[in-house]
This record gives C-alpha cells, structure tokens and sequence, in this order.
C-alpha cells in the first residue's frame, strides 16, 4: 500500500502543476541495511519509510528529483551537505541547499513539508516585505533549529 | 528565512528520534526553537519577534567591526 493514498496522489500531482515554478532536489541520507545484518549504530528505524515517502513524493511531479545517499558510506555527500544524522532531507534549488530535516516527515511535518518545497519553487517566501528587507542584512551565520514532534 | 538569505541556515529537527539532541537544548515543549545555541524560546512567536531574535545574532554593524583597526 501506498504511505501517500492514491487520492493525494492525485491532488497532490495537480498542486504541484501550478504551484512548482523550479525543480527542487530532495537529497535523502538514509542508512542502507542489509535485510540479513544490522550493523550496531547504524540501525535507522523510520528510514526505509522516510526513503519510501520521499520516492513516492519525488514521483507525483517531473519537478521534483531525489537523490538517495547512504550516511555511512557516501561520505563525500555527507560532508557535504553537513549532514550529521539520519533519515535527513536536505532541499534544494539552484544548487544551494535550504532547508533540512532530521527524522521522518510524518503527519503535520509532512505538510510542512510540502510547503517548503513549494516556497523553494517559487523562490518567494511567505514573509513580509518588510522582514525580508531586514533578512537581507544579515551578514553572519545564523542556523536556526526547530524541534518537533509528529502529530 | 533561509530563503531570503544564504547565511541563514534552518533545520527542522523530529525531538523523539533524536532524543540526546532534544536532551541537549533541553527541549521539554515543541515547538522549540534554538538559534545559533543562544537564543531558545518555546511555541509559535510572530514573525516581527523571530526577526528580531534572528537579527540579534545574524547582524552587525559594519562600524562596530572597523573599530580598533
């Protein structure tokens, strides 16, 4: 069974269409296990969903690509994406990386989610204009990090 | 905010999968939001306020920099 029911699919597929200006990555960092090992301190619980969802999701518009890594032996990507846990989705436009997740997107999160992905797209947030004036004075490095729970 | 600027880095973290991280900056109630490991604050706050916590440790005067030298 699919994690997104068929008649999301749909609706989602027709807000995607009008709503995605840009392709937008999804690059996913999940640990890979073997079905027949697990190695101690690389069990990922919510990955094979985490990678399941996004698959599903990359699926429901042309604009939309992902690229799947594996934390523990495609470090290069890692480094990269300064990605230090996993399941990670690390979004992407224009070839600069934005938002990242740590965890499963589940419930209200995934619709979050969505949303970035479509802010991403256009490119415009939903900010003020006033706020994205003051926004782009910002002339050091700032990492905001919001902690959440599925709901 | 990461949108409107490169500098500006957001992640948003699932507390019950990582609990040493929600251990870490004490998270008790989401939403909780930590910026740069010295501004923290629960719940939803509007937007003027996060600007202002945001712009409190992302910017600073050119001048105050030049002093000295």
């Amino acid at each position: 069974m699919p994690l997104i029911p068929e008649q999301d699919q749909t609706e989602l597929k027709r807000r995607f269409k009008k709503e995605l200006k840009k392709d937008v990555t999804i690059n996913l960092f999940v640990s890979r296990q073997s079905p027949l090992l697990t190695v101690p301190g690389r069990e990922c619980p919510t990955c094979p969903q985490t990678q399941e969802l996004m698959e599903d999701l990359a699926a429901l518009s042309p604009k939309l690509h992902l690229n799947t890594y594996d934390f523990f032996t495609q470090t290069k990507e890692r480094d990269e994406y300064a990605v230090e846990r996993v399941p990670a989705i690390v979004l992407e436009s224009d070839g600069s990386p934005r938002l990242r997740y740590f965890g499963i997107p589940a419930g209200y999160e995934f619709a979050t989610l969505l949303e970035d992905i479509e802010t991403l797209s256009r490119e415009v947030s939903p900010l003020s204009v006033e706020t994205r004036k003051q926004l782009r004075k910002v002339n050091q490095p700032v990492h905001i990090q919001v902690f959440v729970t599925p709901t | 905010m990461s949108i409107e600027n490169k500098l500006i880095r957001a992640d948003v973290v699932e507390a019950q999968e990582f609990p040493h991280m929600a251990r870490m900056y004490n998270v008790s109630a989401v939403p909780k939001t930590v910026i740069n490991n010295t501004t923290q604050f629960v719940g939803n706050v509007p937007e003027q306020q996060l600007l202002e916590k945001v712009m409190q440790v992302g910017y600073k005067e050119p001048e105050a920099e030049k002093k000295g030298s």
